[in-house]
Formats: C-alpha cells, sequence, structure tokens
C-alpha cells in the first residue's frame, strides 16, 4: 500500500487519534496534496480525521452520545490509558456536586472495591461557561439496581436480593468509617456485577464529608429519602441505611419476606436516632436473620435479562 | 455594583491629593472613628453583587478581607497602601477577566466594637475609598482567635455573584493570623450582619458552603504575632487544604494574589508570572515563588480548564437543592 492508502485505512479504522498521528496524516491526506484522481476519498479521509481530533476532551475521545443522567451527561471516552466515563454537569450550578463526588473518591483511593476509581478532574471552558467534569472508571460488566428492577417486574427473590443487600452494607460501612455519607443510596446509583456478585455504588454527588446536611436530592426520588434530607438536618449513617433498606423493598416488592420487610421497616423509623447507625453490625444482624430464614449462605446464580 | 473603569490617573491624584495634605490614608480611622463607616455595614445588607455588564461581560469577583486587629501589628497599614495596585495588577497582566474587587475587614465579634466591615464589589476607584474607610481595631481578644467565620458566613450568605451562574468561581482571600472560632454563633449574626439563624453553625459547614462559589485561600503574613505559628497553619490546612499560604513579605501581597488566581484561572504558569513580576521591576519575585511553588503543583494535580463544546443533552438538573 502507498503512504495515502495507507493513512486513509488508518484514519476510517480509528476510533481515536493522538497528537502526533493527526499532524502526520493531515499531510498525508489534505485534499491539496492527494494522488491525482483521489481528491474524493482525501476529502472525505480528511473530514473524518478532523472529526476525530475534534472529539477530542483534553487528552480524551469522546465515543458517541452522551448517557443522560440527573445532573450529569455521561460520555464514555478513550485516551492511551484505556476507557473510562466522563461525567460532566449540565449545569453550571451543580459543579460543587461533582466537585464532592471527586473528592470523597479521592479519598477512597486507597481502597477502590465498592467505588469507581476518580482518574482525573477537568474543567469544561465552553464559551466563558465553566462546567466540572470527572473521569471515572467505566465498570465494565455491571448494572444498576434500576435495570434490575426493569428486568424483575414482579419482584426479586429475596435469596437473590440478600447478597446485595449485604454487599451494599459492607459498601456503606467503608464510606461510613471513611467519614462519608454517600445521601442518594438509590437504583441508578448502586451497580452489581450479576455472575461474580459484585457491587459498586455510584453517584458520590450528593455525599456529605464529615457533618452537614445533604445538598440536594433527586427529584425523582423525592419519596424515597428519610425526613432529615428535606428538613436539611444533618445526615447519618442512618441516613444511607434508610434508604439502602427501602431500596432493598422496592427491588424485592411482593416477593419481600415478612421477616425481611420488618428488618427493613426497623431501619426506616423516622427519626435518624431510632435507626441503626452502624452498617456493619446491621450486617451482623441481617446475616443472623438470613441464616433463620435461609439456612447456611450458598451462591446462587444470578443473571439479568436483557 | 461593578461599574466603572479604573482610572490609575485618577488614583494617583488622589494619593498625591492624601500626600499633599498630610491626610493618612486611613483618613476614617485616623479621625478617631471607632464605629463602622455607612459604607462597609454588614448590618441588614441584603447582597452585595458582583454583576456582568457590557463593559465587563466574564466579571471575576475577587473578595480580600484582613484581619485589622492588634496581633497584625503595622500589616494593616501595610496592606492598605500595598492592596490598591492588585486591581491594577490583575488588568496589566490579563490574569482574570473583569475582576470586580471586595475589600473588607476582619475583628473579633466576642470583644471588638468593629468585628465585621464590608465594602462592595466594584471595579473603579471606589474601592479605595472603602479601603480608606476601614477602621482599625488594633484591639483582638488576645486568644489567638478572630471572627474570620463572621465574615464567611457573610460572603457565603449575601454575596451574589454573575460568575456563579457561568460556572465560574469567585476568589476570597482572608489575610490573618490567627484561628477562626469553631462555629459562627447564632447570636453574633443577628447582632452584627441582622440575620436570625436558628443555629450556630460549624465554620467547617459554612467554608464548605462559601467553596461552592468562592476559592476561598488564607494567606499567614510574616511580621505579624502568629506568624509561622502551627497550631494556626494547621487549622487553616484543615479546613482549605492546599489553599493557605505563608507569606514573607508584606510588599509581594498584591503579587502574591494576582498570581495565585493566575495559575488557578490557567492564564500564567508560575514561571512565566514570576518572570512577569521581574519585568515589572518586583523585588518580591523570590517570596512570591516560595509561597506559590506548592500551590501551582496542586492547580496542576487539579486539572485545567479544557476548552470544549460538548452536546448537552436537554433539560437542566434532576436534582433538588436543599
Amino acid at each position: 500500500m502507498t503512504d495515502f492508502e495507507d493513512a486513509v485505512h488508518l484514519i476510517f479504522a480509528a476510533e481515536t487519534i493522538t497528537d502526533a498521528d493527526y499532524r502526520r496524516l493531515r499531510r498525508i491526506v489534505h485534499p491539496d496534496a492527494a494522488p491525482l484522481g483521489s481528491e474524493g476519498i482525501a476529502t472525505s479521509a480528511f473530514t473524518r480525521l478532523t472529526e476525530l481530533w475534534e472529539s477530542r476532551i483534553g487528552p480524551y475521545t469522546v465515543l458517541g452520545d452522551p448517557i443522560t443522567g440527573d445532573l450529569a451527561d455521561l460520555f464514555r471516552v478513550r485516551s492511551a490509558k484505556g476507557t473510562a466515563l466522563l461525567k460532566v454537569a449540565r449545569d453550571p450550578a451543580d459543579n460543587d456536586l461533582l466537585e464532592t463526588e471527586a473528592a470523597v473518591l479521592r479519598r477512597r483511593k486507597q481502597k477502590p472495591a465498592f467505588f469507581p476509581r476518580l482518574f482525573d478532574t477537568l474543567v469544561m471552558d465552553d464559551d466563558g461557561d465553566r462546567r466540572a467534569a470527572n473521569v471515572l472508571e467505566h465498570c465494565a460488566g455491571f448494572v444498576s439496581l434500576a435495570e434490575v428492577e426493569r428486568a424483575y417486574p414482579d419482584g426479586l427473590d429475596p435469596r437473590d436480593a440478600a447478597w446485595m443487600w449485604r454487599r451494599l452494607l459492607v459498601a456503606l460501612g467503608a464510606a461510613h468509617r471513611a467519614g462519608v455519607v454517600h445521601g442518594a443510596v438509590l437504583p441508578e446509583h448502586v451497580l452489581i456485577h450479576p455472575a461474580e456478585h459484585g457491587l459498586v455504588i455510584v453517584d458520590w454527588c450528593y455525599a456529605v464529608i464529615g457533618r452537614g446536611p445533604i445538598p440536594a436530592l433527586v427529584a425523582r426520588y423525592r419519596d424515597a429519602y428519610p425526613p432529615e434530607v428535606p428538613a436539611k438536618e444533618p445526615a447519618t449513617p442512618a441516613t444511607d441505611l434508610y434508604l439502602a433498606s427501602g431500596l432493598m423493598l422496592r427491588l424485592m416488592g411482593p416477593r419481600v419476606h415478612p421477616a425481611l420487610r420488618r428488618f427493613a421497616d426497623g431501619c426506616r423509623l423516622a427519626r435518624p436516632r431510632m435507626r441503626p447507625q452502624d452498617a456493619w453490625r446491621l450486617l451482623a444482624e441481617l446475616d443472623d436473620l438470613l441464616h433463620r430464614l435461609y439456612g447456611p449462605r450458598r451462591f446462587r446464580e444470578f443473571s439479568v435479562p436483557a | 455594583m461593578g461599574s466603572g473603569r479604573w482610572s490609575t490617573d485618577v488614583y494617583t491624584a488622589a494619593e498625591n491629593f492624601r500626600a499633599a495634605t498630610g491626610r493618612s490614608a486611613f483618613a476614617y480611622s485616623d479621625s478617631g472613628a471607632r464605629t463602622v463607616h455607612p459604607s462597609l455595614d454588614p448590618r441588614g445588607v441584603t447582597v452585595r453583587e458582583s454583576r456582568d455588564s457590557a463593559e465587563h461581560p466574564a466579571s471575576t469577583p475577587i473578595a480580600v478581607l484582613f484581619d485589622v486587629t492588634g496581633s497584625m501589628g503595622g500589616v494593616p497599614r501595610v496592606l492598605q497602601t500595598k492592596l490598591p495596585q492588585l486591581l491594577g495588577l490583575l488588568l496589566r497582566k490579563g490574569y482574570c477577566t473583569d475582576p470586580q474587587i471586595l475589600f473588607g475587614a476582619v475583628g473579633d465579634a466576642t470583644c471588638d466594637r468593629v468585628p465585621l466591615q464590608i465594602g462592595q464589589f466594584e471595579s473603579d476607584n471606589r474601592m479605595d475609598d472603602d479601603l480608606a474607610n476601614i477602621v482599625l481595631e488594633g484591639g483582638g481578644g488576645g486568644q489567638k482567635t478572630e471572627s474570620y467565620e463572621l465574615a464567611m458566613y457573610f460572603l457565603a450568605r449575601h454575596t451574589d455573584t454573575d460568575a456563579k451562574r457561568h460556572g465560574r468561581k469567585g476568589y476570597v482571600f482572608l489575610i490573618g493570623d490567627e484561628l477562626p472560632y469553631r462555629s459562627v454563633k447564632a447570636r453574633e449574626v443577628r447582632d452584627v450582619i441582622g440575620d436570625r439563624i436558628s443555629e450556630d453553625i460549624r465554620t467547617e459547614t459554612l467554608v464548605a458552603e462559601l467553596t461552592r462559589n468562592y476559592h476561598v485561600y488564607y494567606l499567614l503574613p510574616a511580621g505579624t504575632a502568629y506568624a509561622g505559628d502551627r497550631t494556626v497553619l494547621k487549622r487553616w490546612r484543615d479546613l482549605l487544604g492546599e489553599n493557605v499560604l505563608e507569606l514573607d513579605d508584606l510588599d509581594a501581597v498584591c503579587e502574591t494574589i494576582a498570581l495565585t488566581i493566575g495559575l488557578n484561572e490557567d492564564t500564567t504558569d508560575l514561571d512565566a508570572g514570576l518572570a512577569d513580576l521581574a519585568d515589572l521591576g518586583s523585588s518580591a519575585v523570590r517570596t512570591v515563588g516560595k509561597a506559590l511553588t506548592p500551590y501551582s503543583r496542586a492547580v496542576r494535580r487539579r486539572g485545567r480548564p479544557v476548552r470544549a463544546a460538548l452536546p448537552r443533552s436537554r433539560g437542566g438538573s434532576g436534582s433538588v437543592r436543599l
């Protein structure tokens, strides 16, 4: 193949482009420099190359259209280090929430299990409007509990919900020990790996580090929150435990075992002080209950039909 | 506020006039005034505003508040003579767009007559008038604590900026040598500012609220009672992280502030900024370099503004602010 054919081939096969490749290929496929008779192909290769170049943000290339989150747009991006998720505040007024997420995940850097890794933070400048962005680990193979809920409209078998509940409590316990309250334990924010029974809590935008009220609530789930959140009272681990128990009830729906319902109700009392305060202790209680209901723990295959 | 144009000529003229008439730059204070000047009284103020205008389409609000209590020694007077240079320096070097500067002063609400003085965001000579009207307390409680948290409360709840609407933060520089109180007292907020709040607010909570809209810095200058004090530095670092700067030479205060803004806005880097200073004939190059080297590393770690026109999906935020 000639240099020209080589370049055209490369351009149409590429999903991303480096600085050096861009400069090199640009010279070769520039329509003015194209071999006689190849002006047409040169023009389309040049257009494609420009597209590749313009889809770059700093060191990242955007792949495809955004996924719409509650307050951010999420783009799959690729960099020299691999693929990741670029999460950009839709409204500059929410920049502080993205900054909170970055601050939380930086704290959690040492123990990344249960939390997505934070690779980078950016500020996008679009004609004077600045939007905060976090570059996060793309949790491949994970699905959200919102998707699980859609896949099991009649409710989840409590024995399947059990491992999710257990891991959710472990993850929350780890966050609480680090002095962080998640503040939005909702279906979209808990991801599971169906086959490996993994769990990751995402979207730390609503979190509270230390003590203080939760800064914002997700409008669609207003009813899921405990009373201290709209009352702007300080969030505590009990806030997360209320939300987590509510989420589990929601997933099991009509299939919930009455004993598990009572257990969850005991975590959802109106006064935070009357609820359990420690996720890991609550896990021990839950384990006792699960043992009484279902005997020794056994691994159950789980899948989420598309 | 914030309209008008900085005129060096008028400033110089005012300066010359002061020199000729032998009036101190702190004329209000030195005339014996011991109460807050009406233009700087925080009581009953709804908001101090920083607005965009045809003249200033991309305003950058900057608040500079300094401790005026006795522990600061002669520092407040030096600041008063240096700070008028800040706006000109920012404009000349282009470190940020359309700066609008508010000057203010912090005292001790537990024992001072004038615990908080706060001007307007200005982009002309009026900021210099505000500086001249600041009362120097010279008191202070002698317990290594001043009411910085009261100032932060005011800035968090009583300022409104157009920059915020564009996702751009303003800047707050607190210059002092002591600790903030652990929380802002509801009673002091009522007495000094006039707001009725139901309970005291922890200083950490206020810092979190203030940093939503401002980059907040603490500058500890040499020549003050607690310069280099470990307890003071540690407390502020716990609150503000790398945004705590030690300043060896008070003469360099404007350069330090300007370059901090420039680094953060990504309009300059440390080497270029220091070269700028050397070009200006500044004697502050070394001290600014020393103060800002760790900070510039932190800025690089945090990431810089990237120009990008990403598609935005429709609809605003799906979250409700509490």
